[in-house]
């Protein structure tokens, strides 16, 4: 089943919220951790909520009303979410509270907003939408299975506009506390993230909403084909075994490998898990095939491939690299075919595959 | 007395997240909920842990909570009450 | 096209017993789980809990986890008890080529081990070892590595409702033929972020939880797991078909972050688009388990929902939360399990701590353990953020 992506709203570390296209100039500066570049939410979000709305909320919030915004007022027939770590700021707040404390608790608001549907919960409360409403928290999988469960409803009939969003937000004791197990470079220019040759990564947060129709709204709206996601527990996996699992997906979506004019990888400068994507671009892609990468914009976060959804559709639709996030070109002039390839870790995987939208 | 009600409306403001309101908004007789203030249920329980916290004061029966809470002088007063009686 | 969806499997652990036999028994006899709170110190400790006498150490021995593979929490030795129970009732096959998922669900996690470790955490590095474990889906990752399965795995987090959820998708997806099998389920231990979490919200009973009576006053916290294996039509022994999933439906309330609304719509229609997909009519429902928390709101708003979209032919009711306590993430499969014991008994399920009739409604939970003809029970499980999940169990 396919579904055409007809809007979409994002806040990220780049200027991506308020202009539809891809930004003119790049945010960057020197450091291991990339913080979303947030709107003024007066305006976007009732006043009366927007009070007492954690970060992650407000930012859930307005990236989804910029997408019911550009769907024409469409409202979804279900909205559904995937989350990493869900509202971390606020669990952690609540927990520092239990043991710092002792149990003596100074507010309830925390707690409310520690709940990992949240967000989704608010963005119905916001549409007044009585429709199906999921939030999968699975880590690097997350997101996809959010993308999965949207085209299962639309194939189901249940569902012709799905609002999905993958949305997870970075704190300072995720940043120490993952520190310990060697998850971050130290301080570097993230526009050079590539080619740091060192382990560890930077850090990224971000909220990016789409609207998924059965039917198209506009002419040339890129169509997510499909999406696979699959673990291989203590990241025990070779090259041979990912390729297996492409080659699988490819065939169950009536696609040749050759077909796929530019793949859109996880690339996040970390030299233990980077080596897997150059492997498959020099030994099992098309020579004519393209290569690019986004996580030097939005950072490493277990809902990233949500950008990297946003970036695609913006490349397939526009039929343009941009310059900032290109490895390689691809050989021929016109790009019918995406493939978004990611891994956590080498722990979970995952793939999704996007195409420019005929008519 | 007026002093308190001075505080107590900054704790209001604060413990509530009002961004937008200033002590200069709102008089000590104004409805906290419903209308006035427009405050709802989950306010509610911010407030009552304020009181205990900051006041020392536990209002557990709900008859009680609705007659305090109903604006910044009820909560003064019972404050006032309160210390009156520790005395 | 579609597929029917069978439950071949389930597995259960709760404060009301370890495994099915027990579990019914306690139904039977009306033993109640609420008792003391013993397993960790707090001080909330008068307030009562349903929680499974054992430790981590005890869990770990029935689990039959492997000691060498550094610590697990509580959460995930309870999966594994209750995946493990699931598996060897359905016949589950490791090396099965049928396409397989897994979906969990939990709204806790790791967070036994969060409020034992994360000061210590925030100093320095010395229990680094335990951060992987902390988040919602590194149970769901054991689980599915102990099961053999690396695709179609996924854990869901929807409060209340987030094993219903999960079963519901794991039907979606056999249904659609996606999947051949599925384990579905969800866990939650008791902790004191969610005992501290309900106190301040001021909705947890200071005796003990009353669902459906006049001087309800609050919830009971429990814990448990529960995990039940679902296969297609087309690979189900039928000699292991307990039942069949034949409805199931999530509506959102979009009322509040943590009330139900006084008139129950987002139950009302959970309930009903239910019945739309088993394509059964409200008087074909033999015994409905509510979600019957024992708040105020909830029991009022739930049983107004009832009775407007059943009429004159209310089935029997009955919450089995003053049993079990409410074990959040994984209330909707704890529950589904009890709705999949009853259609195999043909047994109603009693409704205990229940002494005045509310008010405001005209049915009363079922008083004994009652044996009755049933076709289809119904299952509810209504989560904060106003969603709302109804399943429907057939026999078959």
């Amino acid at each position: 089943m396919q579904a055409y992506i007809t809007a979409s709203g994002i806040i990220s570390p780049q200027k991506t919220f308020m202009d539809t296209g891809f930004p003119d100039t790049m945010t960057e500066g020197i450091s291991n951790r990339l913080t979303c570049i947030e709107p003024d939410y007066h305006g976007i979000i009732n006043p009366v909520q927007l009070r007492r709305m954690p970060r992650i909320l407000k930012m859930g919030l307005a990236s989804a009303r910029l997408c019911i915004n550009r769907s024409a007022g469409k409202s979804p027939d279900a909205i559904i979410v995937g989350t990493g770590l869900g509202c971390l700021e606020n669990l952690e707040k609540f927990l520092k509270e239990i043991i710092g404390n002792e149990e003596h608790i100074t507010s309830v608001l925390p707690f409310i907003n520690s709940t990992h549907n949240a967000v989704a919960a608010q963005i119905a409360m916001m549409l007044h939408n009585h429709g199906y409403n999921v939030t999968y928290c699975h880590r690097g999988m997350s997101f996809e299975s959010a993308l999965d469960d949207a085209l299962l409803h639309l194939e189901e009939k249940t569902a012709q506009n799905v609002l999905i969003g993958g949305i997870d937000e970075c704190t300072d004791d995720f940043m120490q506390i993952h520190g310990y197990l060697n998850y971050w470079k130290s301080p570097l220019n993230n526009l050079s993230l590539r080619h740091d040759k060192s382990p560890g990564t930077i850090a990224g947060e971000g909220s990016a909403f789409f609207m998924l129709s059965g039917e198209s709204s506009l002419q040339g709206q890129p169509v997510l084909e499909g999406v696979h996601t699959f673990l291989t527990p203590g990241g025990k996996v070779t090259s041979e075994d990912i390729i297996q699992e492409i080659n699988s997906f490819l065939f169950s979506h009536g696609t040749e490998k050759k077909e796929i004019s530019l793949i859109l990888a996880g690339i996040n400068g970390d030299s233990y898990y980077d080596g897997v994507y150059y492997d498959l671009a020099h030994g099992y892609f098309d020579p004519a095939a393209g290569m690019a990468m986004y996580k030097h914009l939005c950072g490493e976060y277990y809902t990233s491939t949500s950008f990297a959804l946003w970036l695609g559709s913006l490349i397939l639709s526009g039929q343009n690299i941009p310059d900032e996030v290109v490895i390689k070109r691809p050989a021929g002039k016109k790009m019918d075919k995406l493939l978004i390839y990611n891994h956590s870790r080498n722990c979970e995987h995952s793939l999704i595959l996007l195409s420019h939208g005929k008519i | 007395m007026e002093e308190l009600i001075g505080e107590l409306k900054k704790d209001i403001i604060e413990a509530l997240s009002l961004e937008d309101v200033v002590p200069g908004d709102f008089d000590a007789e104004t409805p906290l909920f419903v209308e006035g203030l427009g405050l709802d249920s989950i306010d509610a329980l911010e407030l009552i842990l304020l009181m205990e916290r900051k006041y020392g004061i536990k209002i557990e029966d709900p008859k009680e909570r609705r007659n305090v809470l109903r604006n910044v002088r009820a909560m003064a007063e019972c404050i006032t009450v309160h210390r009156n009686n520790h005395k | 096209m579609h597929k029917r969806v069978f439950v071949t499997g389930v597995g259960i652990i709760t404060a009301i017993g370890n495994g099915t036999g027990q579990t019914l028994d306690s139904l039977k006899k009306k033993t109640s789980g609420i008792g003391r709170l013993t397993l960790f110190r707090s001080i909330r400790s008068d307030i009562p809990v349903a929680e499974i006498p054992l430790s981590l150490d005890q869990l770990s021995e029935i689990a039959e986890a492997d000691p060498g593979s550094g610590p697990v929490t509580r959460n995930t030795l309870l999966s594994l008890i209750a995946t493990r129970q699931a598996m060897l009732s359905s016949n589950w096959d490791i090396t099965s080529p049928l396409r397989s998922g897994i979906i969990l669900a939990t709204t806790v996690g790791g967070m036994d081990f969060n409020e034992r470790y994360y000061g210590s955490l925030l100093t320095d590095d010395t229990h680094k070892d335990v951060i992987t474990l902390l988040d919602s889906a590194d149970c769901t990752e054991k689980i599915a590595e102990y099961a053999g399965i690396r695709h179609h795995v996924t854990t869901i987090s929807t409060a209340c409702s987030s094993s219903a959820n999960a079963i519901m998708l794991g039907s979606r997806l056999i249904r659609n033929n996606r999947l051949e099998r599925v384990l579905v389920g969800g866990t939650d231990s008791l902790t004191r972020f969610t005992l501290n979490g309900f106190f301040a919200l001021e909705i947890l009973s200071p005796t003990g939880c009353r669902p459906f009576d006049r001087n309800r006053n609050g919830l009971t916290i429990g814990e448990g797991a529960a995990v039940l294996v679902l296969e297609s039509e087309s690979v189900a022994d039928p000699s292991a078909i307990l039942c069949e999933i034949t409805g199931y439906a999530n509506a959102n309330e979009a009322y509040h972050a943590t009330a139900s609304s006084a008139d129950g719509s987002g139950a009302f229609l959970a309930m009903k688009e239910a019945l739309s997909t088993a394509f059964l009519k409200p008087a074909d429902i033999g015994y409905i388990n509510a979600h019957g928390t024992g708040t105020e709101i909830n029991d009022l708003s739930e049983g107004r929902a009832i009775e407007k979209l059943f009429g004159n032919d209310i089935p029997p009711v009955s919450s089995t939360k003053a049993f079990t306590g409410h074990t959040l993430g994984a209330a909707g499969a704890v529950e589904a399990v009890i709705s999949v014991l009853s259609l195999r008994h043909q047994m109603l399920i009693p409704g205990i701590n229940f002494v005045t009739p509310m008010e405001e409604l005209h049915f009363l939970p079922v008083p004994e353990a009652t044996p009755c003809r049933l076709n289809h029970v119904m299952s509810n499980s209504f989560g904060f953020g106003g969603n709302n999940t109804t399943l429907i169990f057939s026999r078959s």
